[in-house]
């Protein structure tokens, strides 16, 4: 019986293809822009671990220097470390990085690892695959392993050569052998593997290491790794693989949440489409189902069959998304990987990951959202009696504004409790978005129908208008729904672009005021003879030049500090007068601080170190150094977009009293009066020839390249933005069409009454013409709205910035125009069909 | 071509189809229709009446023969031009009624007269008052009985003045005593404004007020009165 009844239900869908099409998309492109967003953000995670799995075998902690000393660990240490704990299975690995020669884009890792070590060299031979010469390997200098991944990339057979640079010097690789893919267990993508003795020769970093892997045994270890680390070398740390795998993983947390809440958007604009499609092929059967129910057939049955082919048309159009979001995936990862290895940590993301129980996840969240689309229609549409079904649906004037404005009500009140909630936590930030932003739509088919009926009111207007604006009053509110998917697609595309708009005019102006100096020396690779970085040679040198004024200094490095998990980035400055003015303190007295910088233990945090580990000025922050913990006194807090960690930043006399290491160092140098930039970039450039590996920036070019990183991070933002504006245009042409094949007859009726082609086309762009209208004004103070939740909630908690709002006058123009212009595009085939049909076939079949 | 005549076909022709599911529907008519004159045409359903009345009305075109209304060759005109002649000198009265649904009774009636930028109040408000559906103008057209429904139909029908008023079984959907008051307040109005009227019907009351009765049969028409 329930067969026979599915057919005699569902074949009616076969004989609507282009609206069985239309839903199918809907539902594809909301899980496909899903799906996509997932599938990349897996692919991140799957390629830092590769880049984190130790390639000599299995491994449970590592042993690092401590944060602050980038020099890594001595391998004399090591040697004597092994020797008192003969029964640990010790890793030692060196890594480092060079870019392609002739391609400085290019960037590859280096990794080192003990092949002779007979426990290690058994692992690592088992992860580079029995084709590797280990022979050459071993005893050849500068030969090196890739995965097959990246031989395919580069073009890479056993016995070519690779020209690199490592820190400014020509290095030449030999390819020894192809490992397998990382996913096939092999090493990473874009990582050399060599022999630890020759990644020490290449590196430039004889005697050095820069970790060692260890694996402990289950049983027992926390007391081991207790012990082991009281054995440990001065400045050695033993972490855990999870801590670090997973404070990794925190840090693009809140870039992955955001993500993945604008996947989700597509998603429920997708939903809108559902929810409309099932309606109206509810309602075409609505008698179809009072002759079932006249036979005999039970509301439940009905229901039933019903919610079997919402469930196939849902899994049909899952199965069409994954397909598609697998291939989104593979164009938004590069715009992913750009932003997470410009921001967030190094990792090769070349391939899409796509495993099954994400995709099963997906599916499962596709068929709850269809359903959850689906059911109501399908609930109002049985409940009917027999004989309510077996009429005709008649027109209903507008109605009234009590349920919906109490459904708004009811949405924005939740969303204010939301926000209400005494947390940091980012889902209720989103969950209050969301609710404001339903809450919005849900009184806009309502709003279109009150709004037209008022139109259809006035005198004077021309035929096509009129008919245009009746239809939109009385019809059902199909086009209000399409409106109200319009208006959320929009209204969310404007927040982005307002909230973008408005970090970037911050950073704009952060960068404005804190790069004071002409030019920035990047000490980056320029090294002495001891490994140590020539910091205060090269700035006396460079001070003396007669087209310099003053020069500053920094120094970036990590700390640990006591109660932060991860280390934490430590800035050192030695400013002049003219660079102070550069911050802009959020709280501290700035006179006072400057004072005591460099004479007394004080620090500044920057704003999303205070808002993450709620520092306030006074507080004091216990930093581990080689010799112990010190105390620093927090006086200031400044606005800094750099780094959404946070960072600590103390004087440069602070700094040599308790941390005797240097790191990375920049040096800002300042013009004399007089001499423009271009000359003192030449002078450096004479003065500094001997000094390999040295970057000059001016500071245009430093500000150019800022903005540059900033604007690749909202790239993929913007893609996603497109992709949710597209599923509404493909919901909005769908209630159209749908809204259009309902009034064929009065169209054909029309055209017998004389109206022209061109005024049918007329009336049905006029109905996509009105609703976009609406759409797209509603849009522009919802838009405003969202925008001010995600600068001032959803960032504060993402991230820990503030900024002002900027209202950018072209967003707000564009996104006006395109609400409408999507609404004038989605009625352009609903018109033709309005217009193609000749009214005697309509009529003859009516 | 005389002034008297209103419709002259001759071999008028219509096929459905092609290839071989081609079929004629109508087969080389020859009808004239003097103006001011009642013609009802009899016919079993799928005999091709309103095919027929599609053809005169211009909504559909004719496969063979010649046809002109008004004086007007109808095969000559564009669609353009079709739709233009249809709105000037058509009055079409359909069995579903096929009212705008959107559209109250007074906007149903001002339609036509907007088409042909006629003025429009008084003659609405006459035509109303004269259907005794005065006190309905303001409402939804789907919100009438049938026989109301009709009514405001016919009314937009003549309310432009047509030269040539056409009716697919006006009557088809309304009980007895319904049908029977619409076909006398149709036939009233129509020869009041010295209409010209061809009406496909089934009913014998209808046949009993035409000036001529035709029967189409396998696609031709058999005069029976």
């Amino acid at each position: 019986m329930q067969g026979l009844l599915q057919r005699a239900v569902s074949r009616h869908l076969l004989r609507q293809p282009w609206q069985l099409g239309l839903a199918l998309l809907g539902i594809a492109l909301g899980i496909a822009v899903v799906c996509a967003v997932q599938l990349t953000q897996a692919s991140a995670r799957q390629a830092l671990a590769y880049a984190q799995r130790s390639l000599s075998g299995p491994a449970t902690h590592r042993l690092e220097a401590a944060a602050g000393d980038e020099r890594g660990l001595a391998e004399r240490d090591y040697a004597q470390l092994a020797l008192r704990w003969p029964r640990l299975r010790l890793m030692p690995a060196l890594s480092g990085r060079g870019t392609l020669a002739g391609d400085a884009t290019q960037s590859l890792s280096i990794l080192g690892v003990d092949l002779v070590a007979g426990s290690a060299q058994q692992g690592a031979a088992r992860r580079l695959g029995a084709s590797v010469d280990f022979t050459a390997l071993l005893t050849r200098p500068g030969t090196a392993v890739v995965n097959l991944t990246t031989a395919r990339r580069l073009g890479l057979a056993p016995g070519a050569s690779l020209a690199l640079l490592v820190d400014g010097r020509a290095r030449r690789i030999e390819i020894v052998g192809l490992a397998p893919a990382a996913r096939d267990g092999g090493p990473a993508d874009d990582l050399l593997v060599m022999d630890i003795a020759s990644a020490q020769e290449t590196l430039d970093a004889a005697g050095r290491l820069s970790a060692v892997d260890l694996a402990l045994p289950r049983a027992g270890r926390q007391q081991l790794a207790a012990a082991l680390r009281r054995d440990l070398p001065a400045g050695w740390r033993l972490t855990s693989n999870a801590t670090r795998l997973g404070a990794a993983r925190e840090m693009t947390r809140a870039f992955d949440v955001n993500l993945s809440a604008l996947s989700l958007l597509a998603l429920l604009v997708g939903m809108f489409l559902v929810y409309n499609t099932v309606s109206f092929l509810a309602l075409q059967r609505r008698p179809l189902f009072a002759r079932l129910r006249a036979l005999g057939v039970s509301a439940r049955e009905l229901f039933t069959a019903l919610a079997v082919e919402a469930c196939l048309l849902g899994l049909v159009g899952i199965a069409l998304g994954l397909v598609l979001g697998r291939i989104v995936a593979g164009a938004l990862l590069q715009l992913v990987a750009r932003t997470v290895n410009d921001l967030y940590y190094r990792a090769a993301i070349t391939e899409v990951a796509t495993p099954p129980w994400l995709l099963a996840a997906i599916a499962l969240l596709g068929l709850a959202a269809t359903l959850a689309a689906a059911l109501p229609p399908i609930r109002n549409v049985t409940r009917e009696t027999v004989a309510a079904g077996g009429r005709s649906a008649t027109t209903t004037a507008a109605a009234s504004a009590g349920l919906p404005l109490l459904a708004m009500g009811c949405a924005w009140g939740l969303g204010a409790a939301l926000l209400a909630w005494p947390t940091r936590a980012l889902w209720p930030g989103f969950g209050a978005l969301f609710a404001f932003l339903v809450g919005a739509a849900l009184p806009l088919p309502w709003l279109l129908a009150r709004l037209a009926h008022g139109l259809s009111r006035r005198r004077g207007l021309s035929l096509p208008l009129l008919l245009a604006s009746r239809a939109l009053a009385v019809h059902d509110h199909r086009a209000g729904l399409a409106a109200a998917a319009l208006m959320v697609a929009c209204a969310t595309g404007l927040a982005i672009a307002v909230m973008v708009a408005s970090f970037r005019v911050s950073v704009t102006d952060w960068l404005s005021a804190l790069l004071r100096a002409d030019v920035y020396v990047d000490l980056g690779s320029a090294r002495g003879s001891d490994g140590a970085r020539p910091l205060a040679a090269l700035r006396e040198r460079i001070a003396r030049l007669p087209e310099v004024a003053t020069t500053s200094a920094v120094v970036r490095t990590s700390v640990r500090v006591a109660g932060v998990d991860a280390p934490v980035q430590l800035l050192v400055y030695d400013l002049p007068p003219a660079a102070r003015a550069g911050y802009t303190f959020i709280a501290g007295d700035v006179a006072r601080l400057w004072q005591a910088w460099d004479r007394e233990d004080v620090a500044i945090v920057t704003e999303p170190y205070a808002y993450r580990h709620e520092v306030r000025v006074g507080d004091t922050l216990e930093l581990e150094t080689a010799a112990g913990q010190r105390r620093l006194r927090v006086l200031g807090i400044y606005r800094d977009y750099a780094n959404e960690r946070g960072s600590i930043a103390i004087g440069f006399e602070t700094w040599r009293r308790h941390f005797p290491l240097r790191d990375d160092a920049g040096l800002g140098v300042y013009a004399r009066p007089g001499v423009d930039t271009a000359a003192l970039e030449r002078a450096l450039r004479t003065a500094l020839a001997d000094a390999p590996g040295l970057r000059l920036q001016s500071n245009a070019k430093l500000r150019e390249l800022s903005l540059e990183v900033f604007d690749h991070t909202f790239s993929v933002t913007d893609v996603l933005r497109l992709l949710a504006l597209g599923v509404a245009i493909v919901g909005i042409v769908s209630a159209l069409l749908a809204q259009q094949m309902e009034r064929l007859t009065d169209y054909a009726l029309l055209r017998a009454l004389g109206v022209r082609a061109e005024e049918i086309l007329r009336v049905v762009l006029w109905q996509t013409a009105l609703a976009g209208a609406l759409a797209a004004t509603v849009a522009l103070p919802v838009g405003i709205a969202l925008a001010l939740l995600l600068i001032d909630v959803i960032n504060v908690r993402s991230f820990g910035w503030t900024m002002s709002l900027h209202l950018p006058w072209t967003a707000l123009a564009s996104a006006w125009l395109s609400a409408l212009l999507a609404a004038l595009v989605a009625g352009l085939y609903p018109a033709a069909v309005a217009t193609r049909r000749t009214p005697a076939s309509v009529l003859r079949n009516d | 071509m005389s002034d008297l005549l209103v419709v002259e076909a001759r071999g008028l022709a219509m096929d459905y189809g092609s290839g071989e599911l081609r079929a004629r529907v109508l087969h080389a008519l020859d009808l004239d229709v003097a103006r001011g004159e009642f013609v009802a045409i009899l016919g079993r359903s799928g005999s091709g009446k309103s095919t027929l009345l599609h053809l005169l009305g211009a909504i559909d075109r004719a496969t063979g023969g010649t046809l002109r209304v008004g004086g007007v060759d109808l095969g000559a005109l564009d669609e353009e031009a079709r739709a233009r002649f249809r709105r000037r000198h058509v009055g079409f009265v359909f069995q579903a009624y096929n009212l705008l649904t959107t559209l109250t009774v007074a906007e149903n009636l001002r339609l036509p007269l907007r088409l042909n930028e006629r003025p429009i109040e008084d003659r609405v408000d006459t035509l109303l008052a004269r259907l005794g559906l005065a006190d309905k103008a303001e409402r939804y057209a789907d919100r009438l009985s049938g026989g109301e429904q009709q009514r405001v139909a016919i009314a937009r029908a003549l309310i432009h003045d047509p030269l040539l008023v056409l009716a697919d079984e006006p009557t088809g959907n309304l009980d007895e005593d319904s049908a029977r008051d619409v076909l006398a307040l149709f036939t009233e109005l129509v020869r009041e404004r010295g209409g010209t009227l061809v009406m496909a019907t089934h009913s014998l009351d209808a046949c009993a007020e035409a000036d001529r009765v035709l029967r189409l049969e396998h696609g031709h028409l058999v005069a029976t009165r």
